[in-house]
């Protein structure tokens, strides 16, 4: 493919993209929308690069999401070993979600399972948002990920423990 | 939600990105460029491994030991990790207004010239003789800075141009969310005009002169002091100490982002939510203050005099996070340097480009550069500096 050929696709592909890549940026930054921004350009930076290799267009935004996920772990690792930040990737705690008792119920639940999303580490959420937002099978997301299928059953069950608990926690008085 | 967990997570999921808005425009020649800058880094680091290695093959009796590499001050408890601020040979972009593009919007920040105040709204305000520098205040007007060195003097200007009042006070500051603060030196007093219009004054207890307004912290402003700690002054009168700090160069309030630097100027820090980021004492690129930090705080603005000439500046755009330079600004073409520089949005600067007259040029972070529009001819000709607020 030509540079003017490669500059067009591209062009073509970002513009239907963007929005829809934007937002599977967003929630896997935990709602950053600006570092998401951030994060998105990257990816498409790199798949700028990469254009020529990438042979089937269904695969483009496979292959963003995974140059996503693991750009923005890369970019968590720093910052969490600069801030020396003690969080262990499986046994974060539960939280109360500060402001939201007394709203509505289901108002607040919803609050609250956004909020456990936000507290998970970048890859376990990345298995929810492409398994639960972005639909994707547990081999489609495995793949992504670069993990096996079993890594991804691991992730997501204990992503679901977590709001059975949480779930529990609010029922009970 | 026993029922079916996942289907709440996906609803859960949409909800939170119902409302994203569309990426900034522009984001595709944005992560083009980046991609070309990211290409011409790999040749450049490509090509340096060569040397390297052909130099360490030809004079291995060369190559420096330990005892010769450059030793970073070892950071104390609570300063930060310590970042290099090196600036790669590939991210160096010349300031011209020859070769920039000329077709630029106006600059959507604040900026002073000759007797006249640019509001960031657009709208310009006449300065009465003898202005030295203006920021806008919430009600379409200025307050100007006058008077001399020993006795400064603060005007209230309304939106037509016309003196409200006058007082004996500090140079101002004004904050991106539209507030801003200056010391009443009668009255010995912070004065913090909200984005609201409503003012709050707090008195501080500090010498009134050895007081110089930084920025803002949420409501707090913060002020450096003379022989001290800056300050961070609370809306009730009371203050603290911003501990740890020697002289503060920039705030940004809705990032809780402070910058400083050592007293003898050659360590720089950035801290934010009383967390340090990252201090340098290495500075390899010969900052000598961190002086803005972009709205979002996710970047900062790090100022150099030009090499061989202390009067002019060079900027850096550096990940406020992290430390990494990622474009120095140097002047270029007819111009003996930059002036004073400052954020327009997140991946955007403006500086004063002064050759024959001056000239606001907006550069992005990866080195395109425009010369913004409406920004000549405000006062006198040959030469009319611009400023920043």
């Amino acid at each position: 493919m030509s540079s003017d050929g490669r500059d067009a696709a591209f062009e073509r592909y970002v513009a239907s993209r963007q929005h829809a890549l934007l937002r599977t940026a967003v929630l896997l930054t935990g709602g950053d929308v600006a570092t998401a921004e951030d994060l998105l350009q990257t990816a498409l930076s790199r798949l700028y690069l990469a254009w020529h290799r990438v042979e089937r267009e269904a695969a483009l935004d496979a292959y963003v999401r995974r140059i996503m996920v693991n750009q923005y772990t890369s970019w968590w690792r720093r910052t969490w070993r600069r801030q020396e930040t003690s969080t262990d990737p499986v046994d974060l705690p539960l939280q109360r979600v500060p402001g939201v008792v007394g709203i509505d119920d289901e108002v607040a639940e919803r609050a609250a399972v956004w909020a456990l999303v936000q507290l998970l580490p970048p890859r376990q959420r990345a298995t929810v948002v492409l398994r639960y937002y972005e639909d994707l099978s547990e081999a489609q997301t495995a793949e992504v990920l670069g993990c096996s299928i079993g890594t991804v059953k691991a992730a997501s069950s204990r992503a679901v423990a977590r709001l059975r608990v949480l779930h529990a926690e609010e029922v009970t008085p | 939600m026993s029922a079916d967990v996942g289907q709440v997570l996906a609803d859960v999921l949409r909800e939170q990105v119902r409302d994203v808005p569309l990426p900034a425009p522009g984001l595709v020649d944005r992560a083009r460029r980046q991609a070309r800058a990211r290409r011409r880094h790999q040749v450049a680091a490509v090509a340096a491994s060569a040397l390297v290695l052909v130099a360490v093959l030809l004079a291995p009796s060369r190559v420096p030991g330990s005892e010769h590499r450059s030793v970073e001050r070892v950071p104390a408890a609570g300063v930060g990790p310590a970042v290099s601020l090196a600036v790669p040979d590939s991210a160096v972009s010349v300031v011209d207004v020859a070769t920039a593009n000329s077709a630029g919007r106006p600059a959507s920040v604040a900026w002073f010239s000759w007797r006249a105040l640019h509001r960031s709204d657009g709208r310009v305000v006449r300065l009465p003789d003898g202005a030295l520098g203006a920021v806008e205040t919430p009600d379409g007007g200025a307050l100007v800075t006058g008077g001399t060195v020993t006795e400064p003097t603060l005007t209230l200007v309304s939106a037509d141009g016309s003196i409200q009042g006058s007082l004996g006070a500090s140079r101002p500051v004004a904050g991106r969310d539209g507030q801003v603060a200056y010391v009443d030196l009668d009255r010995q007093e912070v004065v913090r005009i909200a984005a609201d219009g409503w003012a709050a004054t707090a008195p501080v207890a500090a010498p009134r002169r050895g007081l110089r307004l930084v920025g803002f912290l949420g409501t707090s402003v913060v002020a450096d002091t003379t022989g001290g700690a800056p300050r961070l002054i609370h809306r009730d009168g009371t203050s603290e100490p911003l501990r740890g700090l020697a002289e503060a160069t920039a705030s940004d309030g809705p990032s809780g982002t402070v910058a400083s630097r050592s007293a003898n100027g050659r360590c720089l820090e950035l801290r934010r939510a009383d967390r340090p980021l990252w201090h340098s004492c290495t500075n390899q690129g010969g900052f000598s203050s961190i002086v803005a930090i972009s709205p979002d705080g996710h970047r900062v603005l790090l100022r150099r005099d030009k090499l061989g000439n202390p009067g002019a500046s060079e900027y850096a755009v550096a990940v406020a996070e992290t430390g990494q330079v990622l474009r120095l600004f140097a002047a270029g073409g007819s111009t003996l340097g930059l002036g004073q520089a400052t954020f327009e949005g997140r991946h955007l600067l403006v500086v004063a480009y002064h050759d024959a007259d001056s000239r606001i040029v907006r550069c992005d972070e990866y080195g395109a550069c425009e010369v913004a529009a409406g920004d000549a001819g405000a006062g006198p000709t040959p030469f009319t500096p611009v400023w920043f607020p």
